[in-house]
């Protein structure tokens, strides 16, 4: 397929040289096609827009007949000029026509070369451009076009450089890249900063003239630096790019000599400019897709931290029963719980809800978890537990507005009396009894982090056998459908009454199921999170 | 989310409708934020207000108190129930100066 390729490509050029029109061009090319792939006949044509034929040869194939298979279609364009639709059919004599890859690529790069024959006509029959200059001007095309495989924002940035300035025959000149936090990428070739910034400064000042799209001359003829050095400026282009925001790139081409911008050459370096900017848009995305994939393993990350964090296993002692289960709404969150076993023999648990979502919220949790596992390895009681989480938390946070709202329970070492306090957090709610779900009332404290040396008040609960406490963050009543309505507390409750039958983790299981379905394709509007705890047997009140 | 403003010498009042939650909450801060340090008292109306989130609840905390120490006074008018809830049970009515949405007569 080399042969093929560099055929066509010796066909095209050395057709255009010769050739006095495309239609030769054409012919050349069809005569090409059908020799290499065995073919008797051929046809080739250009369709514009409108469907109308502009531009056809065939050879034994009426170019309007639909019984012979058609090979390649595609649609030419070069810079913004669209050429239409260019289609070649092959009569294969009753023979299946093999269309590998690389005939698929060689056949592309044919429809790319022709593009290009049919611009540089178009300049030699519209801007009277020489053959030589059409010829240089579609070579440097192809050139650039081949930096659109450089993925290397620098490395490209440099070569766009190197070419300009050779396209231009320049002695030197700069080309800055800015992003979000400023200038980002600099490239200069034989030009001193100090006198880069003078010619900046000057386009800064509007110190321009237009010469054609974006580009445009430096109406300065001289810079003096401090050391009292001058640099004469005989000729100071400067191009800029179409990029997404908000990035922007500039490229300075400087020579000391004088010289003006034929319309030939304001025209290559329009057409060149136009594909520059595409390779470096390219480029830049490529490096954003990296990063956002560096982004992402570290979420996964985070999230797998996050996770190991929650408790594989609650601890169960004394005849109760602890289930938990948390999802956060996005990948890492501010929801926490947890249980365990202090010194004394009591059970501590807590749930937990950190304002905020994301990487802020989980971050903050990781932290009050820390600080109260250290609270309750002191044998601290609920109340006294939330009360020093909530001056650690309030000293700690440096920003303000941020809190945590949280219960937490205690169950002494004989299983006996349930202790209850309330930081801000949702009312708890107590399963199990003939009248269904039944909210506690109790008074809460402030959440915890926002006023210091807080009383948490705690409550006696009584919890008989088969009884259960069902604690939640607000996850479940701010769930929202796809219409934006929120699924409520009272929803929640009847789901509560419906599985009544339910216990622990098979409870949640349900909960959360009943709350995927209602949400459908939304997505989770805030961390959600539930932990119960059941009385098994004996110990009561 | 929209926010009205009606500014007078004595006090500024936004009209807040819709959700406030953590990302149309930049906005909302910035032009509550602005009248800090002033001489007006700040309202917010929220009888149009559907929800507001943890973030907003503590924004709002967080903008009593900077006004405070001002000695600007922050003020929540017309609060409707489905969002008065949530500052009941985060005990936030015991820190900020809240009116009910009286309900319309007829």
């Amino acid at each position: 397929m080399d042969l093929l390729k560099s055929g066509i490509e010796r066909v095209v050029l050395t057709e255009l040289h010769a050739a006095e029109d495309l239609d030769e061009l054409f012919a050349a090319a069809g005569r090409l096609l059908a020799r290499q792939f065995g073919s008797r006949a051929y046809a080739i044509y250009l369709k514009d827009r409108r469907g109308a034929e502009f531009l056809e040869h065939a050879s034994g194939i009426d170019v309007g007949s639909i019984d012979v298979g058609e090979l390649h279609a595609s649609e030419l364009r070069i810079r913004g000029m669209e050429f239409g639709v260019l289609r070649i059919r092959l009569d294969g004599d009753g023979r299946e026509l093999l269309l590998t890859d690389e005939a698929r690529m060689a056949l592309a790069e044919f429809s790319e070369h022709l593009a290009l024959a049919l611009y540089s006509q178009k300049l030699i029959e519209d801007q009277g451009q020489t053959i030589d200059a059409a010829l240089n001007h579609v070579q440097a095309l192809k050139s650039m076009g081949e930096l659109l495989g450089e993925l290397d924002v620098e490395m490209l940035l440099n070569r766009l450089l190197k070419f300009f300035i050779d396209v231009l025959g320049v002695d030197v000149g700069a080309a800055l890249l800015s992003g979000e936090t400023g200038l980002q990428t600099e490239a200069r070739w034989g030009i001193p900063s100090e006198v880069l910034e003078q010619i900046r400064l000057a386009a800064r000042e509007g110190k321009l003239e237009p010469v054609e799209g974006n580009l445009q001359r430096i109406t300065l003829s001289e810079v003096e630096l401090d050391d009292e050095r001058r640099f004469t400026l005989g000729f100071a282009l400067r191009i800029t790019f179409d990029l997404k925001s908000p990035h922007g790139a500039e490229i300075y081409i400087v020579s000391g000599h004088s010289r003006e911008l034929s319309p030939a050459e304001a025209e290559l370096v329009e057409s060149c400019r136009i594909v520059a900017g595409i390779a470096l848009q390219k480029a830049l995305d490529f490096k954003e897709s990296i990063r956002q994939n560096r982004l992402n393993e570290q979420l996964i990350i985070a999230r797998d931290i996050q996770a190991d964090f929650m408790p594989d296993e609650l601890p169960c002692p004394k005849g109760l029963r602890l289930a938990g289960k948390s999802l956060p709404a996005l990948y890492v969150g501010g929801d926490y719980y947890d249980a365990i076993v202090q010194p004394c023999g009591s059970l501590i648990a807590i749930i937990a809800d950190v304002s905020g979502k994301g990487i802020q919220a989980a971050m903050r949790m990781s932290a009050a978890r820390a600080v109260f596992h250290s609270l309750a390895s002191q044998d601290l009681k609920p109340g006294e537990l939330l009360a020093g989480l909530n001056n650690s938390i309030h000293d700690t946070s440096k920003q303000m507005g941020h809190f945590v709202t949280a219960c937490c329970i205690g169950m002494d070492a004989e299983g006996l009396e349930v202790h209850l306090a309330l930081a801000g957090h949702e009312p708890v709610l107590r399963l199990g009894r003939e009248g269904g779900p039944e909210f506690l009332d109790l008074v809460g404290g402030l959440p915890l982090g926002l006023r210091r040396d807080q009383v948490y008040e705690e409550f006696h609960v009584e919890l008989r056998e088969g009884e259960a406490l069902f604690m939640y963050t607000d996850g479940i009543p701010d769930a929202a459908d796809e219409t934006g309505v929120r699924y409520g507390v009272e929803k929640m409750v009847e789901n509560l009454e419906r599985h009544a039958d339910k216990k622990d983790e098979e409870l949640l299981e349900e909960m959360f199921e009943e709350l995927e379905k209602y949400k459908g394709e939304a997505p989770w509007s805030d961390d959600t999170t539930a932990l119960t705890i059941e009385r098994r047997d004996g110990g009561s009140i | 989310m929209e926010v009205k403003r009606n500014v007078t010498d004595s006090q500024v009042t936004l009209e807040v409708s819709g959700e406030i939650e953590v990302y149309s909450l930049p906005d909302f801060t910035r032009m509550a934020e602005s009248y800090v340090g002033g001489t007006q008292d700040l309202i917010i109306d929220l009888k149009d207000l559907e929800y507001i989130d943890s973030s907003g609840l503590g924004f709002l905390v967080t903008l009593h108190d900077r006004l405070e120490r001002n000695g600007q006074h922050l003020k929540l008018v017309n609060m409707p129930m489905h969002v008065a809830r949530v500052f009941t049970i985060t005990r936030l009515d015991k820190i900020l100066d809240i009116s009910a949405l009286e309900p319309s007569a007829g």
